[in-house]
């Protein structure tokens, strides 16, 4: 058993734990949602069609993200400024060329802000094709809609995030 | 049919940005992808906008994509390794105290218990003055907790717990329960208020705190 849980939390867990980092922005609440989905994927795995089985981790893993950040509404309803107090930076990644590093974390860190302002279904969107690389199709399925509303929404998303950078830029010129 | 240069405009290019610059994924014919090419070679205001599109694009992929810290797999592991325990759902018509009934025997669900408790049993209120401060702060603070807690409780259990029963048997109950017994009617603004002043904020269960 061990070994089997082993390859599939290989196979999916970066994907998940990812996605739900980038989503939550919140390493406790990504390290929940992700052990969720691991253990619901190991309890159904003889039922999941092999074909779908990523569509599968991504909804489910979307689901539990929407579920997480109704519980982190809950929490913040007690705290006056709108936090929980759990919210995490995002370490950067750590290999890289340093050059132009201050414009790059600049950018970083405005693109992470305007990522989190994203409503959803914007928001995973936008992590899972831009930040995780999934193709068209394979986001489609994990959002469960047609993929021409995904080209749609992702195209507005888009369009947001760029507004709102050069916005920002300019404002800084 | 041959590509109709003349269609070519600012709005034309504008449209077709991320399909650019989704390369072969974004479905634009040869054509169209030259002509997004040639206009933005002669149009400043375009080629910022692409240059900008691309900017925003090469900032979101160098995003890292982490791996999964390594006591995430263990949990994982051992959670599926023991045989569920099998748990009722708490039916609708429950008490409002059943609460405790899911909560095992921890810190943060005693405090709860006792401070609901305190409001229910108390022969007479306590006065506002003597649970300003640290007491209050320490009913925010297992109020959160409590919170968090019964999240991964259930979680681990298998039990069902909605947002709505959260928020009806949990976080409601203790509010109103405070509010109106004890506090009269004045528990959530210095809760707030203590809350932010603590720094104590924390959703580790209590055995799992340092």
């Amino acid at each position: 058993m061990s070994h089997e849980f082993q390859r599939l939390a290989r196979e999916h867990g970066g994907k998940i734990y990812s996605y739900a980092l980038h989503t939550l922005r919140c390493r406790e609440d990504a390290e929940d949602v992700t052990q969720e989905v691991l253990i619901r994927l190991w309890k159904h795995r003889e039922t999941i069609d092999p074909e779908r089985v990523h569509g599968w981790v991504m909804t489910v893993a979307r689901n539990l993200v929407i579920d997480a950040s109704r519980r982190r509404r809950m929490r913040r309803s007690l705290f006056a400024d709108g936090t929980d107090g759990t919210e995490v930076d995002i370490p950067a990644q750590e290999t890289g060329p340093v050059a132009d590093s201050a414009e790059r974390d600049e950018l970083r860190s405005l693109l992470e802000a305007a990522v989190a302002e994203l409503e959803e279904p914007y928001r995973s969107i936008v992590v899972m094709r831009e930040i995780q690389d999934f193709s068209y199709n394979e986001i489609a399925e994990a959002m469960e809609m047609p993929l021409g509303t995904v080209k749609v929404y992702l195209h507005r998303a888009r369009r947001r995030l760029r507004d709102r950078v050069r916005r920002e830029f300019d404002h800084a010129v | 049919m041959p590509f109709d240069a003349s269609r070519v405009t600012c709005a034309w290019v504008e449209e077709r940005i991320d399909a650019f610059l989704d390369g072969d994924d974004g479905g634009l014919a040869h054509a169209e992808r030259d002509a997004v090419e040639t206009h933005a070679a002669t149009c400043p205001a375009c080629a910022r906008e692409v240059a900008m599109a691309a900017r925003v694009l090469a900032g979101l992929r160098a995003f890292p994509n982490h791996p999964v810290p390594a006591s995430v797999l263990a949990a994982a592991e051992r959670a599926i390794a023991e045989p569920p325990r099998i748990v009722a759902a708490p039916a609708p018509a429950r008490s409002r105290f059943r609460i405790v009934d899911w909560l095992p025997a921890t810190l943060a669900a005693a405090a709860l218990v006792a401070l609901v408790a305190t409001a229910r049993w108390s022969p007479a209120p306590t006065p506002r003055a003597d649970l300003a401060g640290a007491g209050v702060a320490e009913a925010a603070r297992e109020t959160v907790l409590a919170l968090s807690y019964l999240n991964r409780y259930a979680r681990m259990t298998g039990e069902i717990v909605t947002d709505e029963i959260l928020e009806k048997h949990l976080v409601g109950t203790v509010e109103r329960t405070l509010d109106n017994e004890v506090f009269d009617g004045s528990i959530v603004p210095p809760l707030r208020r203590a809350v932010e002043k603590s720094g104590i904020v924390e959703t580790k269960p209590p055995h799992e705190r340092s």
